[in-house]
């Protein structure tokens, strides 16, 4: 589905260049549950933001479908992001002039579906999420967990095939995080691969497989499959794919049972500790 | 891109229009006033002229008049004979039909036991197939008082108001200079019956005016051509006619009506256009302004762009809405300058009591000049939102 390869993002600030991502290789394969964990500043969106094409790497090579990245035009790049994938932001990210109904219907009508079959994919994406009643509300009439289901709404109306999710439970209070995380759940035991980016442990836990980054570097690959948090009613558990021989380059770390526990552990002491740094 | 994405956007932009009243109106008011000072300036320019070209055709497009001035200082008038005229007349029958002399002065009228200056006209009776006398009661000069030197008089209607108390005149006598005259016409009224009106004047027959006025000069000659087109080759005819015969090219001018519609239309034009010009740099100061408003929008919605380009939208769709707003906001300009310029054009013109015309050609060209000026000035801060990075545009606040 997805493949970056050696993939580097150079920021240039005066005379320091700031390596956000630095020889990132990582393989998602269709139907994965996929979180990314790591410190703040690790360089999670700055990866987020290439797996989603609405970056362009300074170095290394990428490929969509198997087709490559740097090839393709920006307005194929726009109807792939518009096609394939749907994004779900820590900030929401919707249009608050428009309501809810006209926010969903956004990529529908960048993909050229005609009005009356737009609004009801649009109304069929809102009911999925809850908010059936809500739809002529404009953002900034919702709560924070509304807005989220609405952008939830915005990434499935289009039936994408990847869910690229940037800490969609951030700036979200546990009951409306659980019920986001949910949601993610079933896209992902309906058969849409789900990347989930997160600075909690809990979160990643949930994945079917957790990346770690640091420093712009990928620290580890851990297959999860058999250890998924059942924190949530886990659908699609049987949906297993994983090809030994593709992930033994990326997870070369790959760990024990107890060993990854304590991993993981460690991270998030690190995690909380790099963010008191910053 | 195509209709259902391009209504959309439509759809988007009235939005967007919308939901930002106060500087859509600020943003349009540029071309507002753009498109209402094309409107007023073009408008009254074409009033004027159709003003001035109404009261010249009133005096006869085929009218031509020939006026003999004095030479020089000092210098005794020369004129030419109405035989002369006659004969002219009579060998160029393809380029005038009628001539008539004229003479005026100023005579003492008296009515009863009332005495006051009146302007005095002396005409052929061939002057009513020059021009429509415009006689309200009774008759104009006839062939007969041509040639018997009738004393008969055509009186304005200040007169009438005046000494006859607005009681018809007709076959009453005045006293013109000391002479009886037979009232046999009155005139319309043609200014305000006024003292110093037009209506306070008295018409005789030129042969009875000769011999009363002792005058035997002519100095104005009234020519009708034969067709409006005949008017140019008959100036020309008459000006070498008349030149031979006083064996001179000065001392005497040949106009006509259509000459001097001609130069007026000329002048008019060019000021209409000097206006219609001025009022377009208006307009293109109102476009410089949508630009600057949309490049202020677009940096302000650099976000919005973002998420567009986030979620799927490509670069010409988020050209379009751009463009398709700036269009949206001159158009609605250009129609409220239209409705604007008209409404104050003609109560500007009401009250001043002239006459405003709007040309249908000019309300097209203003609107369309408007449109083109949204669109021109509106490529390039869509261009500049279209070419955004949709990663950048997302991390702007
Ligand atoms: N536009 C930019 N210009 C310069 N440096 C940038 C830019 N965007 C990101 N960076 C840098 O790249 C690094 C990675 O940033 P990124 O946003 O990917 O971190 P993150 O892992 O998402 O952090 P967080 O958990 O806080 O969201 C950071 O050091 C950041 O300062
Ligand atoms: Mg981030």
């Amino acid at each position: 589905m997805i493949r970056l390869e050696n993939i580097t993002k150079i920021y240039q600030m005066g005379d320091t260049e700031v390596r956000a991502l630095d020889g990132v290789s990582i393989h998602i394969k269709p139907h994965e549950f996929v979180s990314i964990i790591g410190p703040s500043g690790s360089g999670k969106s700055t990866l987020m933001n290439m797996i989603g094409c609405l970056d362009v790497p300074t170095g290394g090579r990428y490929w969509i479908d198997g087709v490559e990245g740097s090839k393709m035009t920006d307005n194929q790049l726009a109807d792939l992001r518009n096609r394939k994938i749907g994004f779900i932001f820590q900030q929401y990210n919707l249009l608050n002039k428009l309501s809810a109904l006209e926010n969903v219907e956004l990529p529908l009508i960048y993909r050229g579906i005609p009005a009356a079959e737009r609004e009801a994919m649009a109304k069929r994406a809102l009911e999925r999420v809850g908010l059936i009643d809500k739809i002529h509300h404009k953002p900034t009439e919702l709560s924070g967990g509304q807005q989220q289901r609405v952008s939830v709404a915005r990434a499935l109306s289009a039936n994408p095939s990847l869910i690229l999710a940037d800490e969609p439970t951030g700036a979200l209070d546990s009951k409306s995080g659980v019920e986001i995380m949910q949601m993610l759940h079933d896209l992902h035991a309906d058969g849409n691969t789900v990347v989930i980016i997160t600075h909690d442990l809990n979160i990643a836990k949930q994945a079917e497989r957790i990346i770690t980054i640091r420093d712009g570097k990928i620290t580890s690959d851990i297959d999860n499959k058999n250890d998924r948090a059942d924190a949530t009613n886990v659908k699609g558990s049987d949906i297993g794919d994983n090809e030994n021989g593709k992930t033994a380059d990326l997870d070369a770390d790959l760990k024990e049972n107890e060993e990854k526990e304590k991993y993981i552990h460690d991270l998030l002491e690190n995690t909380s500790s790099g963010g008191d740094a910053e | 891109m195509n209709f259902s994405k391009l209504s959309q956007s439509f759809k988007m932009s009235i939005k967007s229009i919308m939901g930002n009243k106060g500087r859509s109106a600020l943003t349009m008011l540029g071309i507002i006033i753009g498109v209402a000072s094309v409107i007023i300036l073009t408008g009254i320019g074409e009033g004027a002229t159709s003003t001035i070209n109404d009261s010249l055709a009133e005096m006869g497009t085929k009218l031509i008049t020939v006026s003999m001035s004095r030479g020089g200082w000092g210098g005794s008038t020369r004129t030419v004979s109405i035989d002369s005229m006659q004969e002219f007349l009579d060998e160029n029958p393809d380029l005038v039909e009628a001539m008539s002399p004229s003479m005026s002065g100023n005579v003492l009228l008296k009515v009863g036991n009332e005495n006051t200056y009146t302007s005095l006209t002396a005409y052929d009776s061939t002057y009513a197939d020059i021009k429509d006398p415009k006689i309200q009661s009774g008759r104009f000069i006839s062939e007969f008082d041509i040639t018997h030197r009738s004393y008969v008089c055509i009186v304005g209607t200040y007169i009438v108001q005046e000494y006859f108390g607005g009681m018809d005149p007709v076959g009453e006598t005045i006293k013109l200079n000391g002479r009886q005259f037979k009232v046999v016409g009155v005139y319309e009224e043609k200014g305000n019956s006024t003292e110093t009106s037009q209506d306070n004047a008295v018409t005789i027959p030129y042969t009875t005016a000769m011999r009363f006025l002792k005058n035997k000069n002519i100095t104005t000659y009234y020519f009708s051509a034969a067709t409006e087109e005949s008017v140019e080759a008959a100036v020309n005819s008459l000006e070498s006619y008349i030149t031979n015969k006083l064996g001179t090219d000065t001392g005497f001018t040949v106009s006509s009506v259509a000459e001097i519609m001609d130069t007026l239309d000329e002048i008019t034009g060019t000021m209409t256009t000097m206006l219609a010009g001025i009022a377009a740099i208006s307009l293109v100061v109102g476009g410089i302004g949508i630009m600057n408003i949309m490049t202020v929008s677009v940096s302000e919605r650099t976000r919005e762009i973002g998420i567009r380009k986030a979620i799927g939208a490509r670069t010409t769709d988020i050209l379009t809405q751009f463009l398709v707003e700036s269009t949206i906001i001159s158009a609605m300009g250009g129609v409220v300058g239209i409705v604007f310029g008209v409404g104050v054009g003609q109560l500007v013109c009401t009250l001043i009591s002239m006459q405003f015309v709007t040309k249908p050609s000019m309300v097209m060209l203003s609107f369309f000049f408007s449109l083109f000026i949204g669109i021109f000035f509106g490529i390039a801060p869509a261009k500049k939102a279209a070419k955004l990075h949709p990663i950048d545009a997302l991390r702007s606040e």
